[in-house]
């Protein structure tokens, strides 16, 4: 099991913020929405979504641009954007620390998949489910890694994301798979099986997290 | 298409030529063709587009050149559908970093030891010999601009999966140093190790080939990265990179100098030049080589003739009635707006040459084991397949 | 109060045969017709009426029709006011003829940068949201209309519906004690306030903003800090 440490409603300017660790990938989140889009991002039936990820060090490559276009499919799936039409949902990343080299981007995905699931409930945007996301790799001695440091990613023959949806605290639907390097179809499998426990129990860590955040916006009432 | 109008319907129907219906409606349009069993782009569920290729004679190698003395070192040309991707490989020639003291005399013995440790300290970085390419996509629409977010998306996703697959080597990627001189007779030759058994010239510097691969995509009509990867590796398998030799004259020479009671030493730069007559084909790791298919998992609605057309905003292209019973289908090699826009459920798949091994994959939206158990399958018989064409 | 939290995805506890009315927090989604939790919050059943809410906290403020709020004046366009109620969301109208005895004639006459209290008439989020400046059952003010001088600041949503529910909430009274003043509080998270004397409408507000992070036991310390501090 991976050690998440978060915390909510960080940022005063925003509608919500969250900050989140697991090792030494630290990720800040903030949302704001729904707000008044640009007229080039306007639905005319479902909200828009814009994501922007900065990363740690320099300025914004292609490479966060992949990482904005995998996280916006992924919360796409999950915000009742029906709710709010024509308006736009604004998630920014700011990446912290990274906790991996340039030329893996898993263990920030699911840092920032998980940051942005935080700081979209304290946003309050509707959600139509709860969602977590882990990484794993699987080495040259076919030995699966749950939650790999860097040092883990560079010494891998593959690496993988998975996000489950989570409803009723079970995993119900998979929303994203994202597997890179080399592998086998029942690797495949073994991955999206183990998820499944993984991301349960990061969901009823982010329950106790989420319990912390209510009691302390409604602290004026005990 | 909105051909079956209810007689107790008291509004009148509105009826459209299926090219707008599946401009304003997109998901109806998907709904209505998957009904009668055919995709709108008229192909069956399960059929590839038909793909061709040829190295367009764009490269300076190319047994049917007609550009000259270009700069292009591999290309390719493919069709599928009525997409067009035109892949040209260029090159560079960089000097590389190595290790220990560049000036030092024994570099050489320094490195060798290096190159030891490295290799004894376990385990291996697995990235470490891999070398990259830089990708430039182009998507020709008709106006001019700063890059559009699919164009960088679709080049870094090309940069990663190359950098990951391991299709080429660093040390494919090293230069041959000849040397040009002049022999006895005042004629100019060069020579290159491994060509000549008493050719000892060693330098002490390393030069490395960086490629680039530049596309431009032509009538884009669905998801286009399975098309630019098969068109890089056919191209990549058609460069060659040219033998390079250092002019005599100007190769490593140490001038000591003395200027207001300062030493020091000028220090000539080396002259690189591209040999224009040999080459040698690029070596890839054949077996690394893989080829991508897309798949998207549509829900469809059975008894679509009862329900009338969906308000724009519902989602899925599911219909109102709860109880209508659904089942997906799986549509294979993504092409058209209606397919591109309906599809929310995607599985996107490489396998490597053999069909054994898988390369990468992404699965986005509610993807059952069923349909991508199917879509695994048919990615590695599709792969062999594209070897073949590509060979 | 129970102190049920629910997450987006929990399972609520309504039957799908009996009616329920639905709150905040809570959705009928379109196509499958299920009622699901769309955010993290406490739940809230009324045994009796069968209604279902979350009480959950947020900052973006989105209008509802009857929703009390506090308003600034961004623009004037023929007989229409733009009205902003939140930072970077669209702006709502307001009708000129929404005010008390308009006419025509007899044109409310309001500037830019003016705030208003006004009640949410309509929201659609298809269009516009308007909001009105009058009660419509008897068309009298009713408390509506321009806010003028005073000072406005912003709350929580949570800390603001509770502060104009509770009509004895345990701050007011408190600062009833100390001072006389005026008070405009809009579900939208901006109070408007007014005393006599502008060290009493810092320290008020000071007090209010302070009092939505402490315990409803140390209310009256943060009061007593925030009066002290301007030598009050």
């Amino acid at each position: 099991m991976s050690e998440i440490e978060a915390s909510t409603t960080l940022l005063n300017r925003v509608d919500g913020s969250a900050k989140l660790q697991i090792k030494s990938t630290q990720i800040i989140c903030s949302v704001t929405g729904p707000i008044e889009p640009k007229s080039r991002q306007e639905l005319p039936s479902t909200s828009s979504l814009s994501v922007i990820v900065r990363p740690d060090v320099g300025v914004t490559s292609t490479r966060e641009k992949n990482l904005e276009e995998k996280i916006r499919v992924i919360l796409n799936q999950a915000i009742a954007g029906e709710l709010y039409p024509r308006q736009n949902i604004q998630v920014t990343l700011q990446i912290l620390g990274a906790g991996e080299s340039k030329n893996y981007t898993v263990k920030e995905l699911t840092g920032m998949v998980n940051c942005s699931y935080l700081a979209l409930i304290d946003a309050g945007v509707a959600l139509r489910f709860s969602f977590g996301a882990q990484c794993f790799t699987i080495g040259h001695d076919d030995v699966l890694v749950v939650d790999p440091t860097g040092e883990d990613l560079k010494i891998s023959k593959s690496s993988h994301v998975v996000v489950y949806d989570v409803k009723e605290g079970k995993v119900d639907q998979l929303l994203y798979a994202d597997s890179l390097g080399s592998f086998t179809e029942e690797q495949v499998y073994e991955v999206l099986g183990k998820a499944i426990k993984e991301v349960e129990g990061i969901h009823a860590k982010f329950r106790e997290i989420i319990q912390t955040k209510v009691e302390k916006d409604y602290v004026w009432q005990f | 298409m909105s051909e079956d109008s209810n007689p107790q319907q008291s509004l009148k129907l509105m009826s459209f030529p299926p090219s707008v219906l599946s401009r304003i409606s997109p998901e109806i349009s998907l709904q209505r063709h998957l009904s009668i069993g055919l995709r709108p782009n008229l192909r069956k569920f399960d059929e590839f587009r038909d793909i061709q290729l040829n190295d367009g004679g764009l490269s300076r190698y190319s047994a049917n050149n007609t550009n000259g003395q270009s700069d292009v070192l591999g290309s390719s040309i493919l069709r599928s559908g009525s997409t067009m991707v035109v892949c040209t490989i260029r090159g560079q020639i960089v000097e590389e970093d190595i290790l220990g003291e560049a000036e030092n005399e024994d570099a050489d013995a320094i490195n060798a030891i290096f190159a030891k440790e490295l290799q004894d300290a376990k385990p291996k970085e697995t990235l470490k010999d891999n070398a990259v390419i830089y990708p430039l996509v182009e998507v020709e629409r008709g106006r001019v601009g700063p890059p559009t977010d699919e164009e960088m998306i679709l080049s870094q996703r090309i940069y990663e999966n190359f950098l990951h697959s391991g299709i080429l080597k660093r040390s494919a990627l090293k230069v041959n140093v000849g040397l040009k001189s002049v022999d006895e007779n005042g004629e100019e030759q060069i020579l290159y190790k491994g060509e000549n058994d008493q050719f000892d010239f060693g330098p002490k510097r390393m030069w490395s080939y960086t490629l680039s691969a530049e596309f431009k995509v032509f009538s884009r009509s669905g998801p286009l990265y399975e098309l630019l990867w098969t068109s890089l590796i056919s191209a990549l398998r058609s460069t060659k990179l040219p033998h390079a030799y250092i002019d005599e004259n100007a190769a490593d020479i140490k001038v000591p100098i003395k200027m207001r009671g300062n030493f020091g030493t000028v220090r000539e730069q080396y002259q690189i030049t591209c040999d224009a007559n040999k080459s040698e084909p690029l070596s890839l790791e054949l077996d690394q080589i893989s080829y991508g298919t897309n798949f998207a998992v549509i829900d469809i609605v059975k008894s679509l003739e009862t329900t009338l057309p969906e308000e724009e905003g519902e989602e899925e292209g599911e219909a109102m009635d709860v109880d209508t019973e659904q089942k997906s289908v799986l549509l294979i090699d993504i092409e058209g707006e209606e397919e591109e826009f309906c599809a929310k459920k995607v599985i996107q798949v490489s396998v490597d040459s053999k069909g054994e091994s898988l390369k990468s994959l992404t699965l986005s939206g509610g993807i059952d084991r069923d349909s991508l158990r199917t879509a695994i399958q048919l990615a590695k018989s599709r792969s062999r397949v594209l070897d073949g064409v590509v060979n | 109060m129970s102190h049920t939290l629910i997450l987006p995805g929990d399972k609520l506890p309504v039957s799908s045969d009996s009616a329920v009315i639905i709150g905040p927090g809570i959705h009928n989604t379109p196509i499958s017709k299920e009622i699901i939790p769309i955010t993290a919050g406490i739940l809230q059943l009324s045994g009796t009426q069968k209604t279902i809410h979350l009480e959950y906290n947020s900052r973006r403020y989105i209008p509802q029709v009857n929703d009390l709020v506090v308003g600034v004046v961004t623009g004037s366009f023929g007989d229409v006011f733009r009205v902003s109620l939140s930072d970077f969301t669209a702006n709502v109208s307001l009708s000129a003829f929404a005010f008390p005895n308009a006419t025509k004639k007899n044109r409310p006459n309001l500037k830019i940068g003016n705030l208003v209290y006004a009640r949410v008439s309509a929201a659609d989020p298809i269009v516009d949201v308007e909001i009105e400046c009058m009660d419509p059952t008897t068309g009298k003010d009713g408390g509506f209309g321009l806010l003028e001088d005073g000072y406005v600041f912003t709350v929580g949503l949570a800390f603001a519906r509770s502060l104009l529910y509770n009509a004895d909430h345990a701050v007011l009274d408190l600062l009833v004690k100390r001072c006389q003043f005026e008070i405009a509080i809009g579900v939208n998270g901006k109070i408007w306030i007014k005393t006599d004397e502008l060290k009493h409408t810092l320290a008020c507000a000071k007090a209010i903003e302070g009092c939505q992070f402490v315990q409803g036991e140390q209310f009256k310390d943060v009061v007593n800090q925030c009066f002290k501090d301007l030598g009050l």
